[in-house]
């Protein structure tokens, strides 16, 4: 079995790890959703720039 | 209480019937053992969802019963097993990990649950995850209302997700396996961080009623488990077609290792640059050393590259675009606001956005990748990459923030191999195959669609021949 003995983590180290994401996270809501709708549009262009057959039908199937 | 060697909390689950069948243990006692040690082990990789021991004791009674009797009805009978808290279980709470959904209860166990029941295996607990499966897109581990999963290896680092505490748990021994589920990654990252072995079926080969919906067309439940044997054991249990569940394929599985086909006869296909480049420098050895042994076993490995598509733009618009009509009630109501990651609720709340002709669009591109795949198929029986190109990230660490330290390579291997195989709904297997810097890493096999018993038989051969799969943290 792998000797892991000398990874050892203080409980301080943790938090301190654990919070700098939540803290880093504190980013206004607004900004966040501007980014958000920015890369729907993005995503929306990339799609929009592959041609596609027009017979081509959606990958589901509505069964009767 | 029995006493249990600490390695004796690590063994697989054909050990464990061994064991049982010898009475050298009572399901009893297996369940009471694993089921003290998740509430005492549980918490400290925020893990632990909700313990089920009162009706773990109560199941593990009455399959004693059964095996005084010799009535064997599975390999999984009596064995202790914990369940993603996306799956329903009568009478108690399933959070689907979201603050909003803590005080859900359901009337009904999640189909997969009662098949496990019917064959004997012992729940003992629910597990944690990441919000809502991380519908939305996360940027921090803690994205989840039991905190960030902790990985058993470095207690500093992931544990991956959305199906987190799976992982932990079945690293730290707490149970000897665990359901998890995935939509796009979410069995395979957990599974390759914490160093165990994780199966995504065939999508619509496993009955997800009773289970949480994030993207209909793409999700898929799955074991996380010691070995790939094990694997094949509980999905065995697991697959078989469901009325109440519209994606069903209507098929079983049985695991049947001993009709696999001959390695020789097998032909892997592999992007060089997976291995060379994008793969984290720490990690590229141990990758090399993964394609070796894999071609030692007499498998051919042949180069090849996915088709070309737009995999990330396909993949986003359509967990997006479901996963925006699944939750538009809690985002019109703006309970999506409790959600912990601020990331994760801007991208709720900009799935309203996605216009119907894009999720079409992306739907009908999905059906060409489909048939892009059947031709790559018809050159090679299975994919393979590494699962993740490196080990666990920090807790801290953004989990958007890509490559910075390198240079991003020219050519994209199979960088997008999680998402296309679940575009695909291709089953997978993830396989640890080392470490890099001292945290285990992972190779991802992809086969076609019910080839489960050879990636299956694969995997079994690799951990015949290797003993990652066995390490095991310091817990």
């Amino acid at each position: 079995m792998l000797d892991n003995a000398s990874m050892k983590i203080t409980r301080r180290t943790l938090a301190i790890s654990a919070l700098a994401g939540a803290a880093a996270a504190q980013q206004t809501t607004s900004d966040e959703l501007e980014q958000a709708r920015k890369q729907v549009e993005l995503t929306s262009q990339t799609l929009l720039k592959y041609e596609i057959a027009i017979s081509a039908e959606p990958a589901f199937q509505f069964k009767a | 209480m029995p006493e249990f060697s600490e390695e004796l909390y690590f063994s697989t689950i054909t050990e464990w019937n061994a064991k049982l069948k010898a009475k050298q243990v009572s399901a009893l006692e297996l369940a009471r053992a694993f089921a003290a040690r998740l509430e005492k082990l549980g918490p400290r990789y925020n893990a632990l969802a909700l313990p089920l021991t009162e009706r773990a004791v109560k199941k593990a009674k009455s399959v004693d019963d059964d095996i005084k009797r010799d009535r064997f009805r599975s390999p999984l009978l009596g064995i202790p097993f914990g369940a993603k808290d996306l799956l329903s279980v009568a009478g108690v709470p399933t959070t689907w990990g979201a603050k909003p959904y803590a005080a859900q209860v359901f009337d009904y166990d999640a189909t997969v649950l009662q098949k496990l029941d019917k064959v004997g295996a012992v729940l003992i607990g629910k597990l944690s995850m990441v919000e809502l499966a991380g519908g939305g897109g996360y940027r921090f581990p803690a994205a989840s209302l039991f905190g960030p999963g902790i990985n058993p290896w470095d207690r500093s680092r992931w544990s991956g997700g959305s199906s987190s505490g799976s992982g932990s748990a079945v690293a730290a021994g707490l149970v000897p396996f665990a359901i998890g589920s995935e939509t796009s990654g979410s069995i395979l990252t957990p599974s390759a961080y914490c160093g165990i072995t994780g199966l995504r079926p065939t999508y619509g080969l496993v009955s997800r009623h009773g289970a949480m919906p994030l993207s209909w067309t793409m999700d898929k439940l799955g074991p996380m488990c010691h070995s790939a044997e094990d694997c094949g054991l509980v999905l065995a249990v697991m697959a078989g077609g469901d009325s109440n569940d519209p994606g069903s394929a209507g098929k079983s599985f049985y695991y049947a290792p001993e009709f696999a086909r001959k390695m020789e006869d097998i032909r892997v296909g592999y992007a060089p640059v997976d291995f060379a480049e994008w793969a984290e420098p720490s990690a590229r050895p141990v990758f090399e050393k993964a394609l070796a042994d894999l071609r030692a076993l007499g498998v051919k490995v042949v180069e090849t590259k996915l088709p070309e598509f737009p995999y990330r733009a396909v993949v986003d618009t359509v967990i997006l675009g479901e996963a925006g009509s699944v939750f538009e009630p809690l985002i019109r109501s703006g309970k999506v606001d409790e959600l912990a990651d601020k990331k994760q609720i801007a991208g709720l709340k900009a799935c309203l956005g996605i216009s119907a002709p894009d999720y079409l669009k992306a739907m009908r591109i999905r059906g060409e990748i489909k048939q892009a795949f059947r031709r790559l198929y018809a050159d090679v029986d299975l994919l393979l990459a590494p699962t993740r190109y490196g080990p666990a990230t920090k807790l801290g660490d953004p989990l958007d923030k890509g490559i910075t330290d390198r240079p991003i390579p020219q050519t994209p291997g199979m960088n997008v191999l999680i998402g296309a195989g679940n575009l695909v709904g291709f089953p997978a297997l993830s396989l640890p195959c080392g470490f890099a810097d001292k945290l285990p890493v992972a190779i991802q096999l992809v086969g076609l669609p019910f080839s489960e018993n050879m990636l299956l038989a694969i995997g079994k051969q690799y951990q015949s021949h290797t003993d990652w799969h066995r390490r095991r943290p310091p817990v």
